[in-house]
């Protein structure tokens, strides 16, 4: 008689199944790929090319549901995630004639709370 | 982040120093035109002139800094009332632009990190930025003329559809 296939290895190869972006990303993930983000983009003065770094396309990579955790890094230590959210989103709610990176955060956090991604 | 002298093997420890701590604020592109303020990038959101293209090229960024009172020049030596900038890049793209001061060193801001001060342009050549590609000069900002560049330096930067 076969066995019974365990119910837990079941709901992980049901989780792996899940395109990445119904998954919650894990924090320590997370916040291990914006340190190595920051310790690898070089001191480039182009947001595109800091995108291109390795760690923040995987964390695009994540999808929306890393929308949360990047909008709270960002209101944590601003910084240049807006292609990234843009990347998943496509949304860019920075208005015209702004000028500076808190303008721009403050425009992307407002966002988030308005689309229900942060409180 | 501490600079990085793989990136830079024109740098050595030492020949520098850290001017100011790392900052998100601003860019070696904007503080190349005195701006400490603004991010200029071409990238969609950042500043930048709505009726230039938005690109990388030193061609580009060459005529966003003659926007800002700068022309095009054969030397990076020291001239009495003039203000030197130089574009480092590689294949027509820019990877960063540096300040002279009226010591004669120069001023870099590395990106998102530290503001430094350095001796030469050729200093941070040969790496990740590339080499220097132009050398530009405006004359120095005075209490007459000081606020009109100023103020051009944040008129150009105007966002592509603001």
């Amino acid at each position: 008689m076969p066995k019974e296939a365990d119910p837990l290895d079941r709901a992980v190869e049901v989780f792996n199944q899940l395109p990445a972006m119904t998954r919650r990303p894990d924090q320590d993930d997370f916040d291990a790929l914006v340190r190595e983000w920051r310790a690898t983009r070089g001191h480039t003065s182009s947001a595109a090319k800091m995108a291109k770094n390795a760690a923040y396309q995987r964390i695009i990579a994540m999808g929306n549901a890393a929308v949360p955790l990047i909008l709270a890094e960002l209101r944590k230590q601003p910084d240049h995630w807006f292609l990234a959210i843009n990347a998943i989103t496509g949304a860019n709610p920075v208005p015209p004639g702004s000028r500076t990176v808190n303008e721009m955060v403050d425009a992307w956090l407002t966002w988030g709370a308005a689309n229900g991604y942060i409180s | 982040m501490p600079i990085n002298h793989d990136l830079l093997p024109n740098l050595k420890p030492g020949a520098y120093r850290i001017m100011s701590p790392e900052a998100t604020q601003y860019n070696g592109i904007a503080g190349a035109a005195g701006i400490s303020e603004e991010w200029w990038d071409p990238a969609m959101g950042y500043p930048w002139p709505a009726d230039l293209p938005h690109d990388v090229s030193v061609e580009t960024l060459g005529k966003v800094y003659e926007r800002c009172g700068f022309v095009v020049c054969d030397n990076a030596e020291l001239e009495h009332g003039l203000e030197k900038i130089a574009i480092y890049g590689a294949s027509g793209e820019w990877e960063h632009a540096a300040r002279q001061l009226s010591s004669g060193k120069w001023t870099s801001k590395m990106g998102p990190d530290e503001d430094i001060e350095h001796d030469s342009p050729e200093d941070l050549a040969g790496g990740a930025f590339g080499l220097v590609v132009r050398i530009m000069k405006r004359p120095i900002a005075t209490p007459a003329n000081g606020n009109a560049f100023r103020m051009a330096s944040a008129l150009i930067a105007s966002r592509p559809d603001g």
